[in-house]
């Protein structure tokens, strides 16, 4: 028994697998080699250090939602997929004709669908500033998108051509898994970029290549990513060109006893994080809010909110005045930006 | 692991006529061993995502194919080699990153605005550096190898589902698996105090 051979032997003879062909006299072959020669001792003990190590490689957690983006990607058919043979919504005709395709079926039960129901039926939207149209399939694009600061008599400066990621908003019921949000992203004045969506407070994350030439893509949420709470909290990282933004988006889920939130409302919070009040102010209002390209510091400041019989944006921008901090609205729902903002 | 039970072969067959409740049913079932493999074969949580969302779609689209001669989870392991090799057949012709990349890797960035503060000094206690170093040898083997180690010691599979799963000869996987060992055992070498008990 020398070095070479006994290397070759190595993994079978620490798991105690040598070919039963190779009789007891070669393992002790193997033993008594080891016990003479130091370079194969201290292999032997590497080697079976190494095996326990390897063993107890953690396991990677799946993506945010992969399962769900998987199956949504194969009912569309993407990336090659075939087209499953029964499509699991049916009934009801789109209702967005820009966005374009989201159809309803018979709902098997739930408050939460009958709320959503409503929602389709009634929905409140108004051509003044402080309107929102309450979740469900009738919004449009979240705020933070090109063009859009949210004053609907402003008109795109065409010299204005900041990279922005456009996300918009699409309800898919599913009787069988439950039901989600469809958003559809995409990059605009920039070439490159991706999209890195995680839940507000978890790590795994959901991530897009996007590029100017590409079709929007779709991330599917599923609505029980609210966890019983009322809004879906979702942080993006995102970049374009080399550069990086964060975007922190509040969309609230569908409520389940019938009546939508009242437009002008009256109420006191404690103190708490600009993110954390965002997300309230989503919740009670019913609109989306979102936050762009705030830094760590401002999302973490400590603020007190209160509304005094007022809407959802005039409620933000009375309550952070002074802070260099921009609310904007559309009939979408509400923005925060830095005041000086790079380009808009 | 087990044959396939007549559950799971009800659900397969389910499947195969197109039925995504169905296949939903299995992507539970496998998600995370499949997501496992991809990432512990290609090193980064964005490769292992695209490849296991590939695996799955090529599972989808060949299900026609599986004859149910072996299990359902060598099937589906095979496919997820199969798209590693050709994930590294594609980068092995293209190998310019894009610029973005850079950023985007940097996954930390999100985490540490809602998480607040940096890591903590347990992060780089030493079964953590000892996982990373390890992590990256295993990255430094060829395919071949890498496959073997990642079935074996991260799936747990045995030899025989290994050399089902990549189409060789029992003593070639033994002898692949010896390889890889040693190789990362002499990888590791400059680092012995790390690795010593």
């Amino acid at each position: 028994m020398d070095c070479k051979n006994w290397r070759e032997r190595a993994s079978d003879y620490i798991e105690g697998a040598l070919e039963t062909s190779e009789t007891a006299a070669t393992r002790e072959a193997m033993r008594r080699h080891a016990d003479q020669c130091a370079a194969c001792r201290a292999d032997e003990s590497a080697l079976r250090l190494l095996s326990r190590e390897l063993n107890v490689l953690p396991a990677a957690e799946p993506p945010l939602f992969f399962r769900e983006n998987l199956l949504a990607a194969i009912e569309r058919g993407d990336h090659g997929a075939k087209r499953p043979s029964a499509k699991p919504f049916w009934g009801w005709q789109s209702l967005l004709p820009s966005l374009g395709r989201t159809a309803f079926g018979t709902l098997i039960a739930g408050g939460a669908c009958a709320a959503v129901l409503w929602s389709i039926a009634f929905p409140r939207t108004g051509a003044d500033a402080g309107s929102y149209v309450v979740g469900g399939p009738l919004a449009g694009l979240l705020p933070g998108l090109a063009g859009d600061t949210g004053d609907p008599s402003h008109v795109s400066d065409p010299e204005t051509e900041a990279a922005r990621l456009r996300i918009g908003r699409v309800t898919t019921i599913l009787p069988v898994d439950g039901p989600v949000y469809d958003f559809s992203l995409w990059l605009e004045n920039a070439d490159k970029g991706t999209a890195r969506f995680q839940l507000i407070g978890d790590k795994r994350a959901y991530r897009f290549n996007l590029g100017s030439g590409m079709a929007p893509q779709t991330l599917r949420v599923p609505l029980a990513a609210a966890q019983g709470g009322s809004t879906i909290n979702l942080g993006v990282h995102w970049t374009a060109d080399g550069k990086s933004h964060e975007k922190q988006l509040f969309v609230p889920v569908p409520r389940t006893d019938d009546r939508a939130p009242e437009r002008k409302q009256s109420f006191g919070l404690p103190e708490t994080t600009l993110l954390s009040a965002a997300k309230e102010i989503a919740a009670r209002y019913g609109t989306p809010v979102t936050l762009e390209d705030l830094t760590a510091d401002v999302v973490g400041e400590r603020i007190m909110v209160n509304a005094r019989h007022e809407t959802a944006s005039e409620t933000l921008r009375r309550n952070l005045a002074g802070r260099g901090l921009k609310v904007t609205v559309s009939g979408a729902g509400v923005l925060v930006t830095p005041q000086e903002e790079s380009a808009r | 692991m087990a044959a396939v039970n007549a559950d799971e072969r009800a659900l397969i067959e389910r499947s195969r006529r197109g039925e995504i409740a169905a296949f939903d049913q299995l992507v539970r079932a496998y998600e995370k061993s499949v997501y496992n493999t991809a990432y512990r074969l290609a090193g980064s949580y964005d490769d292992a995502a695209d490849i296991a969302q590939e695996a799955f779609v090529r599972a989808w689209n060949n299900l026609k194919s599986f004859r149910g001669d072996s299990a359902f989870s060598t099937w589906l392991y095979r496919i997820v080699t199969n798209v590693f090799l050709d994930d590294r057949k594609r980068k092995r012709a293209r190998p310019q990153r894009s610029l973005d990349e850079a950023v985007a890797l940097d996954e930390s960035s999100v985490t540490r605005q809602f998480e607040g503060g940096a890591p903590g000094p347990e992060e780089m206690a030493e079964g953590a550096e000892r996982r990373m170093v390890l992590e990256r040898a295993i990255q430094s083997l060829p395919d071949a190898q890498r496959i073997v180690i990642v079935l074996y010691h991260s799936q747990g599979l045995s030899y025989d589902e290994i050399a089902e799963i990549t189409n060789l000869p029992m003593g070639t996987v033994k002898s692949k698996l010896n390889r890889a060992r040693l190789a990362l055992r002499d990888r590791l070498a400059p680092m012995a105090e790390l690795f010593s008990e």
